[in-house]
């Protein structure tokens, strides 16, 4: 018998069920990965964000760095052609703007705005938690 | 106070605050009276009384965009805290 389940034991009585001690599912240690592999991660949180990935497509989406985002989206058409997409959401100060293939640039505006920034308040929130086993830190409008 | 008010009634988009100092005090006074209110409201509401509509959107989404730009800023230093182990 191990000393910890000893200690345990003397602590609280039963060691035959220690699931407890285990991390949750879908957290897994990411202290040794790389930052493609932590990425990684993250946009498998990323990619669902936007309700769910039509068969045949596959999608990606996370933050690159401090003010870039990043959507890739890839699939066939109806001729079997592969057609591939990816944008760049950039902040600039209060702004944010849109780069696609192209290239094709403009500042987001209006709901396209919005539900931007709303994906990135979820991103943050589900990222901290599952990726980085962190509690989010809860902003509020009056902290700005 | 011994600097003189700004006087202008003109927005400025640098600006966090689009209002000279006479108004601050009356913007405060709002806010403090709009406890249950967010922040964002409480400016509405003083914006609207001194007819600044135009600025009302923009005031808005400016603070949005810092708070989401602060949250990748916070999601790209833990990732770099645990890159490096």
């Amino acid at each position: 018998m191990s000393v910890l389940k000893k200690t345990l034991t003397l602590l609280v009585g039963n060691t035959d069920d220690l699931s407890y001690l285990r991390l949750p599912k879908g957290k897994i240690d990411t202290k040794k990965m790389s930052e493609r592999q932590l990425i990684q991660r993250e946009s498998e949180i990323g990619r669902q964000l936007f309700g769910p990935v039509p068969k045949g497509h596959q999608r990606e989406f996370f933050c690159l760095d401090e003010s870039t985002c990043i959507w890739y989206e890839s699939y066939k058409d109806k001729d079997g052609k592969q057609v591939s997409s990816t944008t760049r959401y950039e902040i600039q100060g209060d702004k944010v703007l849109k780069a696609q293939d192209g290239p094709r640039y403009s500042y987001l505006e209006g709901a396209e705005l919005d539900n931007l920034l709303q994906a990135v308040r979820l991103y943050y929130e589900r990222v901290m938690r599952n990726v980085y086993g962190k509690e989010p830190k809860t902003i509020h409008q009056s902290q700005v | 106070m011994s600097e003189q008010p700004v006087q202008s009634n003109q927005p400025h988009p640098a600006e966090g605050t689009r209002f000279d100092n006479d108004n601050v005090i009356d913007f405060r006074m709002a806010r403090d009276g709009l406890a249950s209110q967010s922040l964002i409201e409480a400016q509405r509401q003083v914006e609207r009384s001194y007819g600044l509509h135009s600025t009302e959107k923009y005031a808005e989404v400016e603070s949005e965009v810092v708070q989401v730009h602060r949250l990748l800023i916070e999601i790209n230093r833990i990732r770099q805290e645990r890159m490096a182990g």
